[in-house]
């Protein structure tokens, strides 16, 4: 961005990220530190945890696996954020409507991950399509309460005037009203992402012949708790690099107009 | 051409305490006809625009088009309105279809904003912003325009030349126009009929036709002297300073 200028604004990027790694190298040497003193198979060294992920790549069982969970997570993610932001608009715009509704959503907001997993795998069985929904239930009415918001705060004064233009429904969808959810649907998105690939673990774990979830309950059985943090560590790796490479250049093209 | 007659138009708001803004206003406006509503804040002149825009659905009273309701409603509203995150080009396109983007082009250099057409209204003045507004309104050749103090803000030499452009457009197109402005200057350099709301009452209290002949100069004595004929009927339709300060905001 070119928004910023002056010594102070260009140093700060770079000194942020710096600081950011140093943080991580600490926390690695802090981890070190403990594996050395606790001298046990409960807590393995980085350098272990590694070589785990290292081999575990090169056998790649942790590719396949991260790419079953990575797809159950896209699947049920983009679920959740279609159905999420269709209900919170129509939430956030309808007074009837919110409320009749405001008191399932306090109850779907408040449903433990763990009882939709179970009733889900119970009434649509122990399969792929259970899954996914479970996952998508869950997230959901998250996405409601935070579309709804951004619904409720849409600025009347340009409805207004596109009401008074007769501007057709389409345009003022995507031009007028879509640009102003726009930030509610990332913050939706973005608190989404992190909430369903935890919870896709949980159903991996339960019930699914694959996936980093299911790897991870077998390292649980052998005790394997290096296998463990490589998986884990590789599937936050990824996470995080979707969030940049995906997420966060899409929030700034939304907010480009903001830029004098 | 629009016409359109309101008859016993009713208005009250109830926060923060009860206050009937229009309390029975009967007015007709002629198809073409070019009427400005005068009068100092507080006296109900937006809220008649807003029910003319179908913008208002809180008033009771008939309203009348005998040639059928106007297809293309066209309004510059007190704020300028433009959808920040849109260049002007783009918001003048919003109420058009890209078909019309050469006379989009035309009109934002008619009101002297060529050379901003990919600017963010953000990064444009007030004044700037309104001329914008201005020119969306007349892109879409309206048959019913609606100006809700379209020119303050904008500087004495600015808003005359903006006045003359609007004049012209009414010359050659004959939208049916209501202007609300507290300038009783401008409303009868511009304007057919001059209607005033009386204060307190809710009402229409004076209708006076003016009968210069179209294109009016500003300059033209006749105008000073029907300004003072209203302003001995109606002294309060002189607000002190809101010249100077027009000026200043722009």
């Amino acid at each position: 961005m070119v928004a910023e200028a002056g010594p102070a604004a260009l140093a700060t990027p770079a000194g942020r990220r710096w600081r950011w790694l140093l943080s991580l190298a600490i926390l690695a040497a802090l981890w070190q530190v403990a594996a050395m003193l606790a001298d046990s198979a409960a807590l393995p060294p980085p350098a272990a945890v590694a070589a785990a992920a290292w081999q575990h790549l090169v056998d790649g069982d942790l590719l396949r696996d991260v790419a079953i969970t990575l797809a159950r997570v896209a699947v049920a993610f983009a679920a959740a954020m279609l159905i999420g932001s269709v209900v919170g608009f129509a939430l956030g715009r309808s007074r009837v409507l919110d409320e009749l509704f405001d008191g399932w959503l306090v109850i779907a907001l408040n449903m433990p991950a763990l009882v939709t997993i179970v009733l889900c795998y119970i009434w649509f069985g122990l399969n792929e399509a259970a899954a996914v929904v479970a996952v998508a239930v869950n997230k959901a009415p998250l996405v409601v309460a935070i579309t709804r918001e951004g619904a409720r705060t849409l600025d009347r004064s340009l409805l207004e005037m596109a009401q008074l233009f007769a501007i057709p429904r389409g345009r003022v969808l995507r031009r007028i009203v879509l640009p102003q959810l726009a930030p509610s649907l990332m913050a939706a998105a973005r608190s989404g992402l992190a909430l369903t690939w935890k919870i896709v673990l949980v159903v991996e774990l339960l019930g699914r012949p694959n996936g980093v979830g299911f790897q991870i309950r077998s390292f649980f059985n052998f005790f394997d708790i290096a296998g463990i943090l490589a998986y884990t560590l590789v599937f936050i790796a990824v996470i995080l690099a979707i969030e940049a490479c995906i997420l966060k250049p899409l929030d700034r093209a939304a907010g480009r107009w903001r830029t004098p | 051409m629009i016409g359109v007659a309101l008859q016993g138009i009713r208005r009250h708001f109830t926060t923060p305490v009860r206050r009937d803004v229009l309390d029975g206003v009967d007015l007709a406006i002629g198809g073409g006809e070019f009427v400005a509503l005068v009068g100092p804040s507080g006296r109900g002149k937006t809220t008649l625009l807003r029910i003319l825009a179908g913008l208002d659905t809180g008033h009771q009273g008939r309203i009348d088009w005998p040639d059928g309701p106007p297809l293309r409603r066209a309004a510059v509203f007190q704020e300028p309105r433009l959808v920040p995150w849109l260049s002007l080009l783009d918001n003048l396109l919003l109420v058009a279809d890209r078909a019309a983007e050469p006379r989009a082009r035309q009109l934002l250099a008619a009101v002297e904003l060529a050379g901003s057409e990919a600017a963010y209204p953000g990064q444009l003045s007030g004044g700037m912003q309104r001329r914008a507004a201005l020119a969306r309104a007349l892109l879409v050749d309206p048959d019913l325009l609606l100006l809700d103090e379209p020119l303050v803000s904008l500087d004495h030499a600015m808003a005359g030349r903006m006045r003359a452009l609007l004049a012209d457009h009414w010359r050659r197109h004959r939208p049916t126009v209501l202007l609300v402005t507290h300038d009783l200057h401008e409303a009868v350099a511009l304007a057919d009929r001059v209607v005033v709301l009386a204060a307190g009452a809710g009402r229409v209290s004076l209708q006076r036709r003016i009968e210069l002949p179209h294109p009016r100069d500003p300059d033209d004595p006749r105008i000073d002297a029907i300004v003072t004929a209203l302003l001995r009927f109606d002294p309060e339709l002189a607000e002190p300073g809101e010249d100077s300060k027009a000026m200043n905001l722009a």
